[in-house]
């Protein structure tokens, strides 16, 4: 009992940089006295899968904002040879030899199964296309204004195409139109979650800071909304985006929705929070000094309720992406020439097509990784917010 | 005397994400039935993490007992040695409740919302006793009863929320009783209390041990609830017992510089003298100083004490003080007292 | 007559029949219930440069009177004149932005250290948030009247720049203390400021109160349970059950010569020590009734030992003593009980001369 040495939580606490000999003896230091920030980056880092998910979001982002690099090809970019073909596999290996051999791919030729009529796809044995990093291919705009040639990776041979993910109904490099797909996705979450953190905040902390009718009103409003089925009150609200509208605008159209019941939620956290924020005695002691409403707000209310929010608005990240590819995947969401990863789905719609063209199936697990990723994120930051709890 | 708990050098000590806190560092009694134990102490001092460890109710994931011993004496058998059995076996889940009972500080979270109050307490009784449920509802309804609740046959039925905060006490005591206990650890029965409120939950609880003759331990951090109930007292400074002596000799004649100082801090009606408060205040774990805990604040303090921490110096039959100024090796410039 | 009271009409606020109902409401429509009576007709006059102490059980509107005094409440009746230079002034009738210039000269105190300090901001800026508030001062200025404000309530200039969390409660407590004092009030209402502090600190505490009261000749309203504290601390104590006032008196009297059975009873419910045994004493029944329907008549007599038929029928007003003026008492029964002081003046005398 007397015996500390070479326990499990020695060894734990040696993982957060707390020196063994602390814990051994040593009276001095053998307590830090952490800091809010220290406290709350420790208890971060300790959720492993919020890292995790954290660093993959960086990179699933940075790629995206990118799409034009990391895409061997543009998203419209069809080649009416390669329909619907499959994963192509890239390969380090010679396969007579088994000696490594740099990346390189064999092209498929299509053959029409004349019983079935479908296109079957082989792979070219004969003919080795390297495959090339750096390369030089379709131009492209980066963040808007930067415009290269320049892929990372790609085939070295502009005439024989490489599909890491198959390719569509139109031979289009699936893998590319993913990550295309994905700046619509992302960014839909978040600037849905802007709307609604910019709305739900206001609105919540004005209807938990006066109460009273408008209150009242708000309320009950939220419960109305609320009492719908979500995804079928989405689809009614985007149904009524006019077809005629360009893109962009369907896109701007369909953040909003989205955001129209998200916003519900964040508002009440919000009122709840200003309930009760308000009656602390800090509050009560600016009041008794005659501070503006507005001061009391600035001052006490939002750098106190800012933590929640942000956790409550990264939780809402996920929904909103999900809400979008839900719409996007029956037609309603955004339009071609955009895409996303819900459209992207789209081409899994019939059964059919999913036995034929499995890969067609990509883009949802993005989604799912978007998602999972979000939620661990969120559930990270939350146990941030509260540094002192254990 | 019959002793039925003896405590022995405690130390717990918790680990956490900044680092080993002492809340529980180095603490000796003995309880004898039918007397009571005061434990006094600041806040943070490791009155309740004391009494907590007894129980064997700390997660030994957080909190680690380090040394020591409690050692329990039952009714019949050899004493059990509490801080060797394991926190989630049998043996001291048959002792917690049935022979050594705990009220908390705070009655609301320790009961729980959704059973009723006689759910409750029969849950804790059919734990313990083999009786039936209609034999366990009548000693429910009994224990309310003797605690002073009215219509105990119809409050028996109603939820926590329906108690207001000292009939809730009331409650958390019966439940307590239910088993007849001999060992009543009460944590602060009466801080969230009003005074009257406090005044009929005292009288209760002291009447309640007469006519047991169980053992109390009273902790609470104010001195006029000691000077009320205790027998004999234990102050408590940074997880250390500093000062152990009978109630009286506490009051009159306190022998270690922080329980002068306590006395001087407390207000006492009648007495229009200035207060002399301790000057600082209670270091935090961070800055916990080496030898004397005290040390920093004392008014007497010495070079010794910085450097050592004091041992026990034995004052009397069942008096001891842990302050170098008791040391006779040491000249002492002037008479403390 | 304490030296407060011998300043005559010196009176620096004077209420009269405050009442403060907070409705209940329930229902879709939010439709109001009933009322909860916190306050339920108190008048009272507090004298420049004294102390007096508010006691009662929890619940009964201690805490709402200091808010209605500093207008966090707008009371439902009465009125509040405050003495300023130019007259006085009903602050029960002001509005947000005539309340503005009264600001500075009443100020609150609160209970608890940790929620009364906002933990994101430095604690400069907190005591200066009231200057800031009312424009005094350029910011250097400021920053300056707030080390002085840290060293006057004993913490150190050094302190600017921490935040809440990284004191002590005591050392927050004193924050609470500088902030409050920081625009220069002339009446401060303390709101249980010990009562969540150790008993070292809580003296430490109480004697700065003190001092700052003659150094700055402030007007103390001191809420509190322990009648210990405010015995130490008040000239004149109030004692309030269920919305109203039982009993004013200096504070002498109240211990001494207790006029009302609540005062006595709260008094006996003082745990002490019994040297030689445990005391046997009287201790009330029940508990506070709801101040939602509080009892008819005289509203203690549900828990009051000598209670008569008079009692459950008609509401005894707050009235002087007529050998006695100095104290009042709300009670039937005032001129005919003997009640139990909690010493008598001989131990008292025993007590004072055993502790010089
Ligand atoms: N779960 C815990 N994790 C870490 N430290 C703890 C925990 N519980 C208590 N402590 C620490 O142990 C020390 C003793 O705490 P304890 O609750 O025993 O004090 P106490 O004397 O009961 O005080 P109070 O009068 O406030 O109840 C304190 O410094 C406290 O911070
Ligand atoms: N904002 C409010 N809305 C409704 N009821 C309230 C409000 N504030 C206080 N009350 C009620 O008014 C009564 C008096 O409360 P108050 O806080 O003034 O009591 P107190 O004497 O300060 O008690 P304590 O000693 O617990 O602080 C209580 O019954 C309380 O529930
Ligand atoms: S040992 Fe020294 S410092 Fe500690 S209490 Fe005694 S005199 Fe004071
Ligand atoms: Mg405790
Ligand atoms: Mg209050």
């Amino acid at each position: 009992m007397n015996n500390l040495e070479g326990s499990g939580d020695e060894r734990r606490f040696n993982l957060f940089g707390i020196r063994k000999k602390n814990i051994e003896s040593g009276l001095k230091d053998e307590y830090q006295l952490l800091t809010v920030r220290q406290l709350m980056i420790r208890k971060f880092l300790r959720n492993r899968m919020a890292l995790l998910s954290f660093i993959a979001l960086v990179i699933i982002y940075a790629v995206t904002l990118f799409a034009g690099f990391f895409a061997p090809y543009t998203a419209r970019d069809a080649d009416s040879k390669l329909t619907y073909s499959p994963p192509m596999a890239i390969r380090l290996q010679d396969p007579e030899t088994g000696h490594f051999h740099l990346p390189f791919f064999y092209p498929l030729r299509g053959k029409r199964n004349m019983e079935t009529f479908q296109l079957e796809y082989v792979e070219e044995r004969e003919e080795r296309i390297p495959i090339q990093f750096f390369v030089k291919g379709e131009p492209y705009t980066a963040l808007g204004i930067i415009v290269w040639d320049v892929h990372l990776f790609g085939s070295s041979d502009p005439a024989e195409r490489l599909h890491i993910m198959g390719s569509d109904v139109r031979g289009r490099d699936l893998f590319s139109r993913i990550i295309y797909g994905g700046q619509v996705s992302l960014s839909v979450g978040i600037f849905g979650v802007l709307i609604t953190i910019a709305v739900g905040s206001v609105i919540g902390t004005l209807s938990g800071y006066y109460g009273g009718v408008f209150d009242n009103v708000v309320q009950r409003l939220i419960e109305t909304i609320r009492s719908f089925p979500q995804l079928p009150l989405w689809m009614a609200l985007a149904a009524a985006i006019p077809p005629q509208w360009p893109p962009e605008w369907v896109y701007a159209g369909i953040v909003v929705v989205l955001a129209f019941i998200n916003w519900t939620g964040l508002s009440r956290e919000a009122r709840g929070l200003v309930l009760s924020l308000k009656e602390r005695d800090y509050v009560h002691a600016a009041e008794a000094s005659g501070a503006s409403t507005a001061r009391i707000v600035r001052v006490h209310l939002i750098p106190n309720m800012a933590s929640h929010i942000i956790v409550t608005a990264t939780l809402a990240v996920p929904v909103t992406i999900l809400g979008e590819s839900a719409l996007s995947f029956l037609g309603i969401g955004v339009r071609p020439p955009m895409v996303s990863w819900g459209l992207l789905l789209n081409d899994a719609i019939k059964i059919q097509n999913i036995v034929l063209y499995p890969w067609t199936l990509f883009p949802g697990l993005f989604i799912l990784v978007a998602v999972i990723a979000y939620n661990f994120l969120g559930d990270g930051l939350r146990d941030m917010v509260d540094p002192f709890s254990r | 005397m019959e002793t039925v708990l003896e405590v022995d050098s405690l130390k717990t000590y918790f680990y956490i994400e900044q680092g080993v806190v002492r809340a529980v560092d180095g603490v000796s009694f003995a309880l004898q039935a039918g007397k009571t134990l005061g434990i006094v102490g600041e806040s943070g001092c490791g009155k309740s993490v004391t009494s907590r460890t007894i129980m064997r109710l700390l997660s030994p994931n957080l909190a680690r007992i380090v040394a020591g011993s409690i050692k329990y004496y039952p009714a019949e058998g050899p004493p059990i040695e509490l801080t060797q059995v394991d926190p989630y076996g049998d043996q001291i889940r048959d002792i917690r409740g049935n022979e050594i009972a705990m009220i908390f500080q705070e009655p609301m979270t320790s009961l729980n919302p959704v059973y009723t109050i006689g759910q409750q307490i029969m849950e804790a009784i059919l734990l313990h006793q083999d009786v039936s449920k209609e034999e366990a509802r009548e000693r429910a309804i009994d224990v309310l009863r003797l605690v002073g609740i009215p219509l105990p046959e119809r409050r028996v039925d109603q939820y926590p929320h329906e108690f207001s905060g000292g009939m809730r006490q009331r409650a958390m005591i019966a439940m307590a009783l239910s088993c007849n206990p001999r060992i009543l650890i009460a944590d602060e029965p009466t801080t969230a209390l009003d005074v009257t409120i406090e005044a009929q939950i005292l009288e209760l609880i002291q009447q309640i041990q007469q006519d047991n003759h169980m053992a109390l331990i009273m902790i609470t951090h104010d001195l006029n609830v000691i000077g009320e109930v205790a027998d004999h007292v234990i102050v408590m400074y940074l997880g250390q017992v500093v000062e152990s002596a009978p109630v009286d000799d506490i009051f009159d004649n306190p022998k270690h510089p922080y329980t002068q100082g306590l006395l001087n801090s407390l207000p006492m009606i009648g007495r229009d003298k200035r207060l002399e408060p301790i000057t600082g205040s209670v270091p935090g774990p961070h800055e916990r100083p080496r030898g004397c805990p005290f040390a920093p604040r004392c008014p007497q303090v010495m070079d010794v004490c910085r450097a050592e921490s004091p041992p026990r110096f034995v004052l009397g039959p069942a008096s001891d003080v842990a302050c170098w100024l008791y040391d006779e090796t040491i000249e002492v410039g002037h008479d403390p007292g | 007559m304490t030296p407060a009271e011998k300043a005559g009409a010196d009176a620096i606020l004077e209420i009269q029949d405050l009442r403060l109902h907070f409705p209940i409401k329930a229902g879709l429509l939010k439709k109001t219930v009933g009322y909860v009576k916190a306050v339920d007709g108190v008048s009272f006059d507090v004298y420049a440069g004294e102390t007096v102490g508010l006691v009662g059980e929890s619940g009964s509107g201690k805490t709402t009177i200091g808010r209605c005094i500093v207008r966090l409440y707008k009371p439902t009746t009465g009125s509040m004149h405050f003495r300023t230079e130019a007259g006085p002034v009903d602050i029960a009738q002001l509005d947000k932005r005539e309340l503005l210039p009264i600001r500075r000269d009443i100020q609150m105190l609160f209970q608890d250290p940790n929620s009364s300090l906002n933990a994101r901001i430095r604690v400069g800026d907190i005591i200066a948030e009231p200057l800031e508030i009312h424009a005094i001062g350029t910011a250097d200025e400021r920053r300056s009247r707030v080390e002085d404000l840290l060293e006057q309530v004993g913490l150190g200039a050094e302190m600017f720049n921490r935040f809440p969390h990284q004191l002590s409660g005591g050392q927050r407590q004193r924050v609470g203390v500088a902030r409050a004092l920081s625009i220069e009030p002339r009446f401060v209402i303390c709101d249980e400021p010990v009562s969540a502090l150790d008993v070292s600190v809580q003296a430490q505490v109480l004697n700065l109160l003190a001092d700052l009261q003659e150094e700055l000749g402030l007007t103390y309203v001191f809420i509190a349970h322990d009648l210990s504290v405010v015995e130490y601390i008040s000239d004149r104590v109030m004692v309030m059950y269920l919305g109203k006032l039982m009993e004013t008196a200096p504070t002498r009297k109240i211990f001494e010569k207790p006029a009302h059975p609540y005062t006595e009873a709260l008094l006996n419910s003082i745990p002490k020590r019994a040297p030689g045994g445990h005391r046997k004493r009287f201790v009330l029944t029940g508990d506070i009734p709801s101040p939602v329907n509080p009892p008819a008549g005289c509203v203690f007599h549900t828990r009051c030992q000598y209670a008569v038929e008079i009692c459950r029928t008609e509401t005894p007003p707050l009235k002087p003593l007529p050998e006695d003026p100095e104290t009042s008492v709300a009670c039937h029964l005032a001129e005919e009980v003997t009640l139990q002081p909690y010493y008598t003046a001989e131990e008292r005398r025993n007590l004072e001369s055993s502790r010089a």
